[in-house]
């Protein structure tokens, strides 16, 4: 492990022992995320990771302000102009939700304020703009991971692919049909579900009619439950492979371990199913404090935000600076090791991870590192 | 005092106007660009409001499709702006026309539609739409949608932040402003009649399906506007414009703010947008506490904050003093020249519904100058062949001819137009309105100008002035004169009647059809309405008056038509009828005691 590594294990290490010092510099890091709406459980996660930075920076003197954009753009841009009114800060945690960020793209630069993210869909990343930083591997990354897992792991070649009908199924399933192309795999049947449908036995009787060898998933976290549950009852006999929803521990919260058996999902990380004795601390402490599983999701963006506080700790003071050091800078966090790559792109890895039937933590079967340079 | 009192009550929405400009005041210095980024999601929402105001607050109509032609309009510009680099020049006027163009296509299907099946059919179009958006992803991104939008400009000129605002706000006022104008107008009382009974509507020959054919295009246009300029604030178009949420928005704003009232959308949009910015400290309860805001806004005004004013204004000071002076006009009257064609004509008219025969094959004419008595037991078909002849009820076969013109299976509007007025066996008035307005609004027909016509007058409208002033002339004639100002719901059951008679003959027909006229009336007013229809039969006015009463019908009657089972048995002069054995089994049964029941018809 590189020297680098080491400076976040350390502090989070001393951190039980550290006593609030006084803080010798502060920042001003808004949290924008999506607490209500269909993505309230995510932007919770969102929220929580970059309070846990916070918290653990304490020679910091972070002033931050949780404000909930709701679903839409408009609100996102109405977040973005309130936490504009004492100047603008440090950074801003942006929501996670792609058409939100693309909305904020323009005044983030006019305000000169970087942005960061945990968002995986749309182009965020490829509109130009200085000042947006993605923490979480975008779908070029983890759907070329999902459909190498399928294709090169699991040998699967006649594929029957389900998404949702909005930006994250659309955007998962545009990165998905490239990647099974490129592997030469057969797409036999494919469906695009509202979020709202209840019923999944129709489209996985429809699915089963193909004959694939394989489901792959691009759904929400309750549909992916909701199918999950009906493909055990249905006996479909198909390994199921699906999107990040499913690494979260409330999807799984929602299925009975059994009903999990076998199926797998692509993810940026999964902190619960540990992996190092700082990911354990890591997971603990976000426990205790908020007495819910964490996600990769907040685990990005507490990665994120504490590589904000890092550029902070050594002398950035000003959007300007703190973006500098964002763009250039390498940074070690718990999930993976961040760097731009050019656009803003940090994350470049991604994990499959999958449920044994046993419980309902997943293990992680198979990482794959730097997956657009090592394709 | 008082009048300085009256005066600002009776203007109450010009200083919820004001308040709100105070507000406006109060947040631009102290939080510049975020007061501004609200305060123009405000107007935007407003805008909305307003245009939702005509399709739902005037003509009633209860359409969810005004969030999806928000989102065509918000379309429209993104694509214009991204495509062709046009600017708020023509994307905005585009966003209008094609808005106003897809809703005219609507119009045709969904406009026959009334109640729950227009709802359900307009939220039909609305879940269309969004599909389109999600699915046509080479045209709208599908659910990514569109970025980059420049910020609104006109003229030549970038109006961000403070520009766009005011460019907002000035749409606002007008549309505003327009609204204010329509429901002073002439087509606003007729929309207010139309909204409160529809066939109170009818009988006052209000052109419904046309005005709400207006009020939906109007409404659809103006929230394409609202869209567009939506698109240009936020730089990005999704699905979301297209969502549901648009529409329960537009909805509160109305319903909390006040139906069909200009402060009501303003007022409404500044509690959906600010409420839940004020909550933001609440987090991921902040939708919570909206909600129970929002419960609490209607349980403690159930009309609308604006509405719920209202109420208090009238309660405090009274009701505002009618002070307009009205000349009495009589209206320019319809050519009632003598003529040997009849007015009406039914030939072999049958109807029927489902296995019950409600006419069958019935023939009859009545000339200029008539008073037609219709006879017959309960069910005998009478309602219906008023409902046929009027246009309320298409009959399935035969044919109806009015003044030499066939109007079988017209709606009751165009009947109307045709010179045809009538009044309900069950009184339809506007309980609400001065008597003088429940006539007024009949002269719509008569002085034509419609929803666009009256958009186009500045200041009180000319029309309902003089329609006031010709009712005054109407409501004379049938000594209800002293009576126009009062609640037309307070009047006596009697004077009711009459007023649905003087609403009839304020449209200035040819034929009159009275429904039940004396029914409920003393003996003197029985005698008062005799006497002035006589004095309508000279001026050459045909009626044909549905009437259980014997004594009233038999003395007033030129001739009588008996029906019985939808058949007509029996037609003849008043002694005629009341002779024929039909007429007697029909109401008392053959050849029981068939002198009993001549006895009994006298």
């Amino acid at each position: 492990m590189r020297a680098a590594a080491l400076l976040p294990i350390i502090a989070l290490i001393a951190l039980p022992a550290a006593t609030p010092a006084r803080a010798e510099t502060s920042a001003t890091i808004p949290v924008l995320a999506p607490l209500t709406g269909f993505l309230a459980l995510e932007g919770a996660s969102q929220r929580n990771g970059a309070l846990l930075a916070f918290r653990h920076r304490p020679a910091i003197r972070v002033h931050s302000e949780t404000v909930d954009t709701a679903t839409s753009p408009e609100q996102a841009l109405n977040a973005f102009a309130r936490v504009l009114r004492g100047g603008a800060p440090t950074a801003v945690a942006a929501p996670m939700l792609g058409t939100q960020m693309l909305a904020l793209l323009p005044p983030a630069a006019e305000a000169g304020v970087p942005l960061v993210t945990v968002s995986g869909t749309a182009e965020i990343t490829e509109r130009g703009s200085p000042w947006v930083f993605r923490f979480f591997p975008g779908d070029d990354v983890v759907k070329a991971a999902q459909a190498r897992y399928v294709v090169e792991e699991m040998g699967r070649r006649r594929v029957a692919l389900i998404h949702q009908t909005t930006a994250y199924g659309q955007s998962g399933r545009r990165h998905l049909v490239a990647n099974f192309e490129r592997l030469g795999a057969e797409i036999v049947f494919e469906d695009a579900l509202a979020p709202t449908l209840k019923d999944m036995a129709p489209v996985l009787t429809r699915a089963r009619a193909a004959r694939p060898d394989v489901l792959v998933l691009q759904l929400h976290a309750e549909p992916t439950a909701r199918l999950v549950r009906q493909a055990a009852r249905l006996r479909l006999g198909l390994p199921i492979v699906a999107g990040s929803a499913m690494h979260q521990p409330a999807t799984a919260a929602l299925l009975e371990p059994a009903e999990l058996e076998g199926v797998c999902a692509e993810s940026g990380s999964s902190p619960i199913s540990g992996g190092s004795a700082a990911m354990e601390r890591w997971v603990a402490d976000y426990r205790a404090r908020f007495d819910t599983e964490p996600d990769a999701f907040a685990l990005a963006q507490y990665d994120g935000v504490s590589m904000v506080l890092d550029a902070v700790a050594a002398g950035a003071r000003s959007g300007e600076e703190v973006r500098a050091r964002l763009a250039t800078d390498a940074y070690e966090g718990l999930a993976m090791r961040y760097r731009s790559d050019g656009h803003g792109n940090m994350a470049h890895d991604a994990v499959i991870l999958c449920y044994d039937g046993r419980d309902r933590t997943p293990r992680i079967v198979r990482r794959y590192r730097d997956v657009l340079k090592n394709g | 005092m008082n009048r300085i009192a009256f005066w600002f009550a009776d203007g109450i929405r010009l200083p919820l106007i004001f308040a709100a400009g105070a507000l406006v005041a109060f947040m631009l210095p102290l939080e510049a660009p975020y007061a501004i980024r609200l305060l123009t999601q405000v107007a935007i929402y407003a805008l909305l409001g307003l245009g939702y105001q005509f399709v739902f607050g005037l003509a009633g109509a209860f359409s969810l499709a005004q969030g999806a032609f928000f989102g065509v309009g918000a379309y429209v510009a993104a694509l214009a702006a991204l495509q062709w680099d046009w600017t708020g020049n023509l994307t905005l006027p585009a966003a209008v026309v094609v808005a106003v163009a897809l809703a005219t296509i609507v119009a045709v299907p969904v406009l026959r539609l009334s109640t729950h099946y227009f709802a359900l059919a307009t939220l039909g179009i609305a879940q269309v739409l969004l599909l389109l958006a999600i699915g046509w992803i080479d045209l709208t991104g599908g659910s990514n949608g569109l970025a980059g939008i420049a910020p609104l400009s006109l003229l030549g000129i970038a109006l961000d932040g403070w520009g766009g605002m005011i460019a907002a706000w000035l749409l606002v006022a007008l549309v505003g402003l327009a609204l204010y104008q329509v429901r002073g107008s002439l087509t606003g009382l007729a929309f207010d009649v139309m909204r409160t009974d529809s066939f109170a509507a009818i009988a006052a020959g209000v052109p419904v399906e046309r005005l709400r054919f207006a009020a939906f295009l109007a409404s659809a246009g103006i929230a394409g506007l609202a869209g567009a300029l939506q698109v240009h604030a936020i730089g990005v178009v999704s699905p979301e414009v297209l969502d549901f949420d648009i529409m329960v928005r537009c909805l509160v704003i109305c319903v909390v703010g006040g139906v069909a009232r200009t402060s009501g959308a303003i007022l409404g949009a500044f509690l959906v947008v600010l409420a839940p910015e004020l909550f933001q400290v609440l987090e991921g309860y902040r939708l919570l506490a909206f909600g129970a805001l929002l419960l609490l806004a209607i349980l403690f005004f159930p009309v609308g904050i604006v509405g719920s004013l209202e109420a208090l204004r009238a309660r405090w000071l009274g009701a505002t003093p009618f002070t307009q002076k009205l000349p009495t006009l009589r209206a320019p009257g319809r050519s009632l020249l003598a003529t040997t064609r009849p007015v009406l004509s039914l030939e072999r008219v049958s109807k029927h519904f489902g296995g019950v025969v409600a006419l069958e094959s019935v023939t009859l004419k009545v000339p200029r100058g008539e008073i037609f008595g219709l006879i017959g037991p309960n069910g005998s078909g009478k309602s219906t062949l008023v409902n046929v002849v009027t246009g309320l009820v298409p009959p399935d076969e035969g044919r109806v001819i009015v003044s030499g013109e066939d109007v079988t299976g017209r709606p009751a509007s165009r009947v109307a137009a045709c010179g045809v007025a009538r009044t309900f066996q069950t009184v339809h008035l506007h309980p609400d309105l001065s008597v003088l307005d429940n006539v007024a609004v009949a002269r719509i027909g008569d002085l034509p100008g419609g929803l666009f016509g009256t958009l186009a007058t500045i200041g009180a409208d000319r029309r309902l002035r003089r329609a006031r002033a010709e009712a005054v002339a109407v409501l004379d004639a049938l000594g209800l004169g002293g009576d126009g100002l009062r609640p037309a719901g307070s009047l006596p059951p009697g004077a009711q009647r009459r007023l649905e008679l003087a609403r009839a003959l304020a449209r200035n027909p040819e034929l009159v059809l009275l429904d039940e006229p004396a029914a409920g009336l003393s003996e003197p007013e029985q005698a008062y309405l005799a006497e002035r229809l006589r004095v309508l039969k000279t001026r050459g006015l045909a009626m044909v008056i549905v009437d259980h009463n014997m004594g009233f019908l038999l003395s007033l009657a030129d001739r009588i038509a008996c029906l019985d089972q939808g058949r007509l048995v029996a037609i003849g002069t008043p002694d005629q009828v009341r002779r024929d054995p039909a007429v007697i089994a029909a109401y008392i049964g053959l050849g029981r005691n068939g002198h009993a029941a001549a006895e009994a018809t006298r």
